[in-house]
């Protein structure tokens, strides 16, 4: 979790990652970032994100991202 | 049938009426049964583009949701994507690469009579879209054949957008519904506003930018003048053709994606295409943009351009050229001709730099002390941002990439504005209408101006006269109404809704 | 009782529409020739009709053809009237007189183009009195136009707010009250109660050269036919006797634009042939003693001086007659 928020405050500092909720819905969040967090993700925690997982619900929080990433960990 | 049309308004109501007096179970096969007709009254030739459509994509969706096998549900995704895109493909384009291989190979190949059969573009956009959802598990896949037809063919939407979702739009359209007076009302209200913008603004601008484009070089000094106008035409035309068909929509209950946002209060080029053609913009990030990043090859390249371009570069290379690829679909989406492509080409470019140079941006606006939320900042980033919308326009309406370029230039070193009153846009080519027709643009447009600034503040004025006495409200409609005959032009001198024919 | 009092609403919203729409017509919509020529159509004793373009309004005089056919004509040619104004008004004099025969005068030039929504487009619906016929023309023909024309006939008028009181005025006479038709004189033209259009040289008319409405590829439109092949069929059902007449041009406008007048030709002459109409093409057959200097007509595409169509009409009626 901890390296995940390293990622987000590198790629879009300008956030709350800690509370946040609705990082999509109120567009902080554009598809550049989220493509550019994807690619983070698969380099840190070595999981491959599919089209199917970029939805809002899985973006929304940091809590949100982290929970996406265990589970496609424990899917490998 | 265009929107326009006697026949059109006394088919809505007919549909509207049969639709609340009939009992709930039948109110969806009303709707299909008259979605169909009015595809049919554009040809009933063209009713076979459709079902072909429509029941490929169902028997792929059923079958994706009883054959597991990853390796199978692929292959159906993949053949369903050629026959679908493959017609598409071939009826739009085939003649532009005959046209194009002729040129290069200097060949004497001929082109084919193709008709491209209307709303084609969208919905086969819709029912890709459905089938991807499906295979991504985003939706679930139509059971009954019929409500899938329906689902691909609702009437109000089928000819111009807004290109819908199937987990949003497909369950209202089956849903039962009564009779409600607001949601009606607003349904009115919405048709309205869609026929000011359409018949009063993009109609009285047309003559004018016809005029100044097809004799660019007649008005060499209005050419700045002619992509304003152009630019009211656009979106008067396209967002109110989207106003009468959300509005359409609401009277059956239906609440359709919204297609713009105040496109033009836009503070950055990717903030427009947030704005611009909602739907367009969506479907192309779910099903191009993401897909194509996330594909095994661009990961590739991000792991060989991390390694020489450092790791934010790096980072978002790959991201850029997916975007480039986007772009470059959607200039081809606009129509088989190389000024489409530069178009989408430029808007890719311009998306790209920003998004490789975003973190510059952050580190240069802390030394300049910008304040991002100041007004002087947004009103700039506005006026940026028009300006090379305006741009992108000279390719969307020239008939070619280098008229496009003259325009551009005779945009900076002619300038004659007063030829603008010399402009015949009345009746039988005289100019005595042609004052009258710019105050109308004019007023038309600061009507428009203060109807969105109210409404980009989060203030629908249309929402707020619901609250009025209905004597006032009544009022008010029968003003929009009158002034449709009184300040549009006349039909004879304009042509029809331009997005009906992508 | 909610629903009842919004319907309520919405019935007087309506009529405040009807009401004011009602209001503007009056106002706005002027005394046409069209609404003479309706009431000559339906009220008149005759029992030959001829309908068709502005070249049969000045070019088929109705008195002429009396003389030689032996028949009472009236005129309802008009321009900007398209082959399917023309069956609903076939249709329309069908419902107060016996006919025994149509004349449609054939402009070319119609059955190629779109027809433009201007006032012409809904002139004769306007002025078509309510009857199922008027209903069969508002399916056929006003369901693809543009609302506003249907809705606000009075739009193509808009201009003439500067001169409401002379409209006005002109509505509360007697002239317009009894169908007259001196308001449509003048120094080149008088206009005759059998519809007949009689214009006159002025002497210092120099003429300019103008384009006439020609056939052009792709050809024919598929309204077109549609609707002339059901005036076709109509008259054979009612026993009235259908002809098609193109009225001569100027010799010059001919070898100007000879191509498109020879493809014309032979395209309608295959094409009533093939429907057993008699066809008279006054462009390309040239019969004795038919008009065809250029100062007989009142321009280049070919509109008669009123001498220039009894000459005309003379050769016509004496062909309709010896046929």
């Amino acid at each position: 979790m901890e390296k995940l928020l390293e990622i987000l405050e590198d790629i879009q500092p300008d956030a709350d990652y800690e509370t946040c909720t609705t990082l999509i819905d109120d567009g902080i969040l554009d598809s550049f970032a989220i493509l550019s967090i994807v690619a983070e993700l698969e380099d840190t925690f070595g999981v491959q994100v599919t089209p199917a997982e970029i939805i809002p619900e899985n973006f929304n929080s940091a809590q949100a991202l982290w929970n996406m990433v265990q589970k496609l960990q424990a899917e490998k | 049938m265009a929107f326009n049309s006697m026949g059109f308004l006394l088919f809505t109501v007919l549909a509207v009426v049969g639709y609340y007096l009939i009992p709930g179970r039948f109110q969806w096969m009303w709707l299909l049964v008259f979605s169909y007709l009015y595809y049919a009254s554009h040809g009933a030739g063209l009713l076979g583009y459709l079902l072909f459509s429509t029941v490929t994509t169902y028997v792929a969706g059923r079958c994706l949701e009883r054959i597991k096998e990853k390796k199978y549900q692929k292959a159906i995704v993949i053949i369903t994507l050629i026959l679908n895109f493959g017609m598409l493909g071939i009826l739009k384009y085939l003649n532009f690469i005959i046209l194009n291989v002729n040129r290069i190979l200097r060949g004497h190949l001929s082109y084919l009579e193709l008709v491209l059969p209307i709303g084609i573009s969208f919905y086969t956009f819709q029912s890709m879209g459905y089938l991807l959802d499906v295979y991504w598990k985003k939706t679930k896949a139509e059971k009954n054949l019929f409500r899938f037809a329906l689902f691909l063919s609702f009437f109000p939407q089928i000819l111009q957008g807004p290109i819908g979702r199937h987990s949003r739009l497909a369950c209202q359209l089956y849903e039962r519904r009564r009779w409600e007076w607001k949601r009606a009302e607003e349904g009115v209200q919405r048709i309205l506003w869609g026929f000011f913008k359409k018949l009063v603004l993009a109609d009285t601008a047309a003559p004018f930018v016809d005029a100044l484009f097809d004799q660019y070089q007649t008005y060499s000094g209005l050419a700045v003048f002619a992509v304003l106008a152009y630019s009211i035409q656009l979106y008067g035309d396209f967002s109110g053709g989207m106003d009468i068909v959300i509005g359409v929509g609401k009277l059956f209950g239906v609440t359709l994606d919204e297609n713009f946002q105040r496109p033009y209060f836009a503070r950055s080029i990717t903030d427009f295409w947030h704005r611009w053609h909602i739907t367009l913009g969506t479907w192309m990030k779910d099903y191009v943009f993401y897909p194509v990043s996330l594909s095994r090859w661009m990961n590739r390249f991000g792991k060989w351009s991390k390694k020489i371009f450092g790791r934010s570069t790096g980072r978002t290379l790959p991201i850029c050229l997916a975007n480039l690829i986007v772009f470059l679909v959607v200039g081809v989406w606009h129509g088989a001709a190389w000024k489409y492509i530069i178009y989408g080409m430029y808007n890719g470019f311009i998306i790209a730099f920003s998004g490789l140079m975003a973190p510059n941006y952050r580190k240069w606006k802390k030394i300049c002390h910008i304040q991002e939320k100041s007004a002087g900042w947004q009103v700039f980033q506005i006026l940026r941002t028009f300006l090379l919308v305006n741009i992108s326009w000279f390719f969307d309406r020239a008939d070619t990439v280098s008229q496009a370029f003259s325009m551009m230039k005779n945009s900076v070193t002619q300038w004659s504005p007063g030829k603008i009153q010399e402009i015949p846009i009345g009746q039988g080519g005289t100019t005595d209408y042609t004052i009258y027709a710019l105050a109308i643009l004019a007023l038309g447009v600061m009507v428009l101006f203060i109807f969105s600034f109210f409404e980009e503040k989060g203030i629908n004025l249309f929402s707020r006269l619901m609250k009025a006495p209905v004597l006032l409200r009544g009022a008010v409609y029968l003003g929009i109404l009158l002034c449709l005959p009184i300040f549009s032009q006349y039909p004879a001198l304009t042509g029809g809704f331009i997005y009906a024919q992508f | 009782m909610h629903n009842f009092k919004k319907c309520m609403g919405i019935l007087l919203l309506f009529c405040i529409y009807l009401g004011v729409n009602e209001l503007l017509t009056y106002m706005l919509y002027p005394y046409t020739y069209t609404r003479a020529d309706m009431h000559h159509l339906v009220e008149g004793d005759y029992e030959t009709l001829i309908v068709g373009t502005s070249h049969g309004k000045c070019g088929l005089d109705p008195k002429v053809l009396e003389e030689t056919t032996g028949e009472k004509t009236i005129n309802a040619c008009q321009g900007g009237q398209y082959p399917v104004d023309s069956y609903y008004l076939v249709r329309e004099a069908a419902r107060h007189r016996k006919l025994t025969r149509v004349i449609y005068e054939l402009d070319a030039g119609y059955w190629v183009t779109i027809p433009s929504q201007s006032a012409d487009f809904i002139t004769f619906y306007h002025e078509m009195p309510w009857s199922y016929v008027k209903a069969e023309y508002f399916l056929d023909k006003m369901l693809k136009a543009d609302f506003r024309s249907v809705l606000f006939p009075w739009y193509f008028y808009r201009k003439r707010v500067t001169r409401i009181g002379a409209l006005l005025e002109q509505k509360q006479s007697d002239v317009y009250k009894n169908y007259g038709v001196e308001p449509f004189d003048s120094e080149v033209q008088t206009y005759r109660e059998d519809g007949f259009f009689a214009r006159h040289p002025l002497s210092s008319d120099r003429l300019q050269e103008d384009f006439p409405s020609l056939w052009q590829s792709p050809g024919a439109r598929e309204e077109a036919m549609q609707a002339f092949d059901k005036m076709a069929e109509f008259c054979e059902k009612e026993g009235i006797e259908l002809t098609v007449v193109i009225t001569p041009v100027p010799w010059v406008t001919y070898g100007k634009y000879q191509e498109h007048y020879d493809a014309a030709s032979g395209f309608f002459k295959e094409y009533m042939k093939e429907r057993k109409i008699p066809f008279y093409n006054y462009i390309n057959d040239r019969s004795e003693g038919m008009p065809g200097k250029l100062e007989e007509f009142a321009d280049y595409d070919g509109h008669m001086y009123e001498e220039t169509a009894a000459v005309f009409s003379r050769v016509l009626g004496e062909d309709l007659a010896n046929k």
